[in-house]
């Protein structure tokens, strides 16, 4: 086995085992309850990699069967992929009282814009090669990429204007799936061009990279303890003497 | 090629925004220690002036109308100050409050979950009133009533007290 085939098996395992780990993180704090589809998600990987793996090791399995089994493992992921983002701007926008009425407006006004910009990126993507299978393949993957990706940046960029901050977990769910999402649209828009078809095994390798980094956030954002409210540091009386006459001087006003 | 091009530069910023914004997940953890340091002075009562509509219908009938806008504008950039101030404000008691809303004691949960609520309402009152203040600096004649953000920033800045009394946090209601 050579250093590319070794390294390619271990970015195909090594997410699987973390995920594997993530579940049992989330169990233990019963976080799979408040995020299920984040949970089966999760799952889903693992089981669609032993699947994949172990099939495309049996010498009983035709190329073509690990074929239709790889695009339905893919199909089920992207689809768990659109629902986690869904559960993630559920739970961003429901833990605020003032904002649960802009979490809808928001996230659907962003899916049509990036719907249209998906469908425009679509349009001007152009079949090379013999294959129509991988050409369509590529072609949602960006579509899908593009609107994982869009919709995740217009959360953190809602959030970060506002000033919200999110739960350690969410936050690395989130920020996870973003960079898998945008390492892959840029990964399937090279992919989709026809002046640089070449080199697959190598942009695989970027994609499954991303995919190992994204399963080591999920990890480390369970993992890592919450910011606290500092109990320790403390006020001069006097100032919020003043404050509170200041507030009684505007009250009267 | 041009697509391809867009979309591969599009992917490659909105990873660099993630990873900037990680960064800032990190860094809010040390705005918890001293959040007094982010917050903004703001003089509530010039604010108040600055937005009052008696004052602004004083000027208008005591001022030559070139000599009144030109004064408005300058009223209305101030007020653009203030309430950037106030927004900024607003954003960093969203945090305090949503660090404390987190506390296993109940009262302090609570006050943090009440101060959010608020803050939040603050945040985008100031979103809505920067756009309007911006409109009517362009559109100086106009008239839109901005008394709202004052009544907030009151109501977000007494929560804060209320929050410091039951959990000291240095320096913060001296800072508003």
């Amino acid at each position: 086995m050579n250093s590319l085939m070794l390294l390619r098996s271990y970015l195909w395992l090594a997410p699987a085992v973390l995920q594997i780990g993530v579940l049992g993180v989330m169990v233990r704090h019963k976080l799979h309850r408040r995020f299920p589809f984040f949970s089966l998600y999760n799952l889903e990987c693992v089981l669609g990699t032993a699947v994949t793996f172990l099939m495309y090791l049996s010498p009983h399995v035709s190329g073509e069967m690990w074929w239709r089994t790889y695009l339905a493992d893919t199909a089920l992921n992207t689809a768990f992929r659109f629902a986690v983002v869904y559960e993630i701007y559920a739970h961003v926008f429901d833990n605020y009282a003032a904002l649960k009425r802009l979490g809808k407006p928001i996230f659907r006004g962003a899916l049509l814009v990036l719907l249209a910009i998906a469908l425009v990126a679509a349009a001007q993507t152009h079949q090379h090669g013999p294959d129509f299978a991988m050409y369509v393949l590529h072609t949602l993957e960006q579509t899908a990429s593009i609107l994982q990706a869009g919709l995740l940046l217009v959360l953190f960029l809602f959030s970060a204007y506002i000033g919200l901050s999110w739960r350690n977990y969410v936050f690395g769910m989130a920020l996870g799936l973003g960079i898998y999402a945008s390492v892959k649209l840029a990964v399937a828009a090279l992919q989709s061009s026809s002046v640089v078809a070449s080199g697959n095994v190598y942009r695989n390798l970027v994609v499954m990279g991303s995919f190992h980094f994204a399963a080591l956030v999920w990890l480390f954002y369970l993992l890592v303890p919450e910011a606290a409210f500092n109990e320790t540091n403390g006020i001069p009386e006097h100032n919020l003497e003043l404050w509170n006459k200041e507030l009684e001087r505007l009250t009267r006003q | 090629m041009i697509t391809t091009i867009i979309l591969v530069v599009a992917a490659v910023v909105t990873l660099f925004v993630l990873l900037h914004l990680a960064r800032r997940q990190v860094l809010a953890v040390r705005w918890l220690q001293d959040p007094a340091a982010h917050l903004r002075s703001v003089d509530l009562e010039a604010f108040r002036n600055l937005i009052d509509p008696g004052e602004e219908q004083f000027l208008r009938a005591h001022l030559p109308a070139a000599e009144f806008r030109l004064i408005q504008r300058e009223r209305l950039r101030a007020a653009v100050e203030y309430v950037s101030a106030v927004g900024q404000n607003a954003a960093v008691l969203l945090r305090l409050g949503q660090a404390a809303r987190l506390s296993p004691d109940p009262s302090i949960a609570a006050a943090g979950a009440s101060l959010v609520d608020s803050a939040l309402q603050l945040r985008l009152a100031a979103f809505r009133s920067l756009a309007v203040l911006y409109l009517r600096i362009i559109l100086p004649g106009g008239h839109v009533s901005l008394a709202g953000v004052a009544e907030r920033y009151e109501l977000v800045t007494g929560q804060v007290v209320m929050l410091g009394i039951r959990h000291p946090a240095r320096g913060i209601s001296a800072a508003l």
